[in-house]
């Protein structure tokens, strides 16, 4: 039976966690709040951006020299519109040397909020390496995934840290052209991203997602006679300056926007995952608590007891 | 009759039927009455107006895109967005000066440094209209 003293040293202990996990608890619930705002603020903003890249991308696919022919020899504001390089941005090679964005968090005491962005990159890696001459480097968000990949076979290429609501947007504008630069000089053919995304606070999703190139709807209705129909199918719109500079003038703000969103989704998926973790911790703790209370009180109890019978025991002696 | 839509990553600034739509396109002012076809304009930073009736308005917006779907909706999807109401333009001239500052720092910055030059130009224009 361990001793008074020890018990009590312990709930003080135990209680001291509770503390620290408790005012963990309180700051990640109102980190949470204003995350979770600004996710549900930028949503629709991405999610239209990213209909009209996907809606451009398919169409230029369909009929990739249309009405704009013209309008190509001319100088175009968003930068120098090259066939090749909106043939990078559309269709890709093969997805052989991907790059995979890897958004992970710079703390710890999430649960299992960095474990299973890691687990997944693990098996994402394999699932590249199996196939022949495939190849993977990775863009790692937050410092808790800097050192996991640091003491692991993967080639890094380069590490990105301290991503808060504050400064996302800074962040997506900064990456944003490191990664189109390295799918249109070549570098790489595809980039790719593993995040967490935001449910609620009690359930994040770990995501894999193709960034670059730019997703291309399927033709959902695949019957032969169909797909003839399909480009007519598309709503003919008109393009101002032209389809080309229309895409390359989406390119950059879909990949900040993107890149912003995701930054956001982790955010709030990580202090959803820590608030979590630190309650089950303050409940733990609480029930720990009360355990060696009643353990304390017992011993004590038990002591007591030892006490009155020495001394009953005593006075017995003495009468006789 | 339109309907106008101003969504940026903030979320939804504008949302209101109106009568006539005058963007900041790319290559000019592009004005958009009910019945336009379809059409996806890139956006720059600049004013963008509506009239309802004899009722004026102003934004001041960031580069983005305007979408007209054909069924008299139109949604502009730009980085920032601020009625003329909102804008002050003491708060504006900051940012300019501030910006203007920036532009001859590092070149790291000048990408974010031009956007909020171009913003806070469009800002003193709306003040204007």
């Amino acid at each position: 039976m361990p001793s008074l003293k020890s018990i009590r040293k312990r709930i003080a202990s135990v209680k001291n966690t509770q503390k620290i996990t408790k005012a963990m608890k309180m700051v990640a619930t109102a980190k949470l709040r204003r995350a979770q705002d600004a996710v549900k603020a930028i949503r629709p903003y991405a999610s239209h951006l990213g209909d009209i890249a996907e809606d451009l991308a398919t169409r230029l696919l369909a009929e990739p020299a249309g009405d704009d022919v013209e309008a190509k020899g001319e100088p175009l504001e968003a930068g120098e519109a090259s066939l090749s390089q909106l043939h990078k941005i559309l269709v890709g090679g093969t997805d052989k040397r991907v790059r995979l964005v890897v958004v992970s968090a710079d703390r710890g005491l999430a649960g299992a909020y960095n474990s299973t962005i890691f687990r997944r990159t693990e098996r994402f890696a394999t699932e590249i390496k199996l196939q022949e001459g495939h190849s993977l480097d990775l863009v790692v968000i937050g410092k808790k995934g800097r050192d996991y990949f640091r003491r692991r076979p993967f080639k890094v290429v380069s590490e990105l840290l301290g991503i808060e609501p504050k400064t996302v947007q800074k962040r997506a504008r900064e990456l944003a052209p490191q990664l189109s630069e390295s799918l249109l000089s070549g570098e790489v053919d595809a980039i790719y991203v593993l995040y967490n995304e935001f449910k609620s606070a009690a359930s994040q999703v770990v995501r894999v997602e193709r960034l670059l190139p730019i997703k291309v709807r399927e033709p959902a209705r695949s019957s032969a006679e169909e797909s003839v129909d399909a480009p007519k199918q598309l709503v003919d719109f008109l393009y101002e300056p032209s389809r080309e500079a229309v895409l390359l003038h989406l390119l950059p703000l879909f990949l900040e926007t993107e890149l912003t969103r995701i930054f956001l989704e982790s955010y709030a998926s990580e202090m959803g995952a820590r608030m979590s973790a630190m309650d089950n911790a303050s409940r733990n703790a609480k029930e720990m608590i009360s355990r060696l209370t009643l353990q304390y009180n017992r011993a004590r109890q038990a002591a007591i007891t030892k006490e009155l019978m020495e001394i009953v025991g005593g006075a017995e002696a003495l009468k006789g | 009759m339109l309907a106008l839509h101003v969504v940026t990553p903030e979320g939804k600034t504008l949302d209101q039927e109106v009568d006539e739509v005058t963007l900041p396109g790319l290559l000019g002012e592009l004005g958009v009455l009910p019945g336009h076809l379809p059409l996806l304009s890139a956006v720059k930073a600049g004013v963008l107006r509506y009239r309802k009736g004899q009722e004026r308005g102003v934004l001041a917006v960031g580069p983005g895109f305007a979408e007209v779907d054909g069924q008299n909706k139109v949604v502009a999807l730009v980085q920032r967005a601020l009625p003329a109401a909102k804008i002050s333009s003491a708060d504006a001239d900051k940012l300019l000066a501030d910006a203007t500052e920036r532009l001859k720092g590092d070149k790291s910055e000048r990408a974010a440094a031009e956007a909020d030059r171009d913003f806070a130009l469009a800002q003193l224009d709306a003040l204007r209209k």
